[in-house]
């Protein structure tokens, strides 16, 4: 059984959120939602960190069969990280078309080439889309609110990286052509056996 | 990435982009149309992962509407021309 500790205000969460849900019928009932809200500094409670010591959202955990008398099962795997996250729910649960996971009737070689491909996008967005606008809005909105003083030449890097990180996604990563057209599975169901 | 079935990456990038709902130009300097304005194939392609992933997409994102809201309408009070 696997827990997602998510907060609606976080954007990787809700990445996380939709793609749990969505695939609510594959994932069984596996994996439940646990809200952490982290404007009331919920992410930096002991029992928190006990499951993630960075104290960062979203999380993943695996947790094992619950011992008679026990409130839970024991945390057999604890997984920060929303990319991590996001690959890793696929691979388990065979969600192939929201990540490559099963080579299907192809090679393995063009699985490989099939997840690089979204491995390529994902590892783009954290010193690029994730920096401008996570950048962005926090000084411009979270910071004030909480109680931290906003850092003026942060927000305009950060606006500088955001228009910067657009014109690569409007021009590069949402083109079109062969680049993107080869990552559409060509069928979501050709998985669904090897689950 | 932009192709017919959103993937991971699809999702992530525009929750992130999302978040930008929050600004409030009058205050900000700048909100989320005046970002997107140059791109628009960033806003169509956005239209249609919120399309495919409907009606989750707008499910998880209600909060973050509701807090713009609130947050767009304390800053037009705030920046309202004093009576006195």
């Amino acid at each position: 059984m696997y827990e997602l500790y998510v907060d609606f205000m976080s954007q990787p969460s809700r990445a996380l959120m939709i793609l749990s849900r969505i695939n609510s019928k594959s994932i069984g009932g596996k994996v439940s939602e646990k809200t952490v809200l982290i404007h009331k500094g919920q992410h930096r409670t002991e029992a928190y960190l006990k499951l993630n010591p960075l104290g960062q959202i979203p999380c993943l955990v695996k947790r094992g069969e619950r011992p008679n008398g026990a409130s839970e099962g024991p945390v057999e795997f604890s997984l920060p990280e929303s990319c991590a996250i996001l690959r890793h729910l696929c691979e388990v649960f065979g969600l192939d078309a929201w990540y490559p996971s099963c080579s299907g009737t192809g090679s393995l070689a063009d699985l490989r080439e099939r997840q690089a491909r979204v491995d390529s996008a994902l590892h783009w967005y954290h010193s690029t889309l994730r920096k401008g606008c996570g950048g962005l809005t926090f000084h411009k909105v979270v910071a004030p609110k909480l109680g931290q003083t906003p850092v003026e030449a942060i927000a305009d890097a950060s606006k500088v990286a955001l228009h910067k990180a657009l014109g690569q996604l409007e021009r590069h990563w949402l083109r079109d052509g062969p680049s993107w057209e080869a990552i559409v599975p060509t069928s979501r169901t050709s998985c669904s056996a090897a689950r | 990435m932009g192709g017919h079935c959103p993937n991971v990456a699809d999702l992530l990038f525009c929750c992130e982009i999302e978040q930008l709902n929050m600004l409030y130009a009058p205050a900000d300097g700048l909100d989320i149309e005046s970002v997107l304005r140059p791109f628009p194939q960033v806003r169509a392609w956005m239209g249609r992962v919120a399309g495919a992933t409907s009606p989750v997409y707008e499910e998880v994102h209600k909060l973050l509407r509701y807090a713009s809201k609130k947050r767009h309408e304390a800053m037009s009070k705030r920046n309202a021309p004093s009576r006195l």
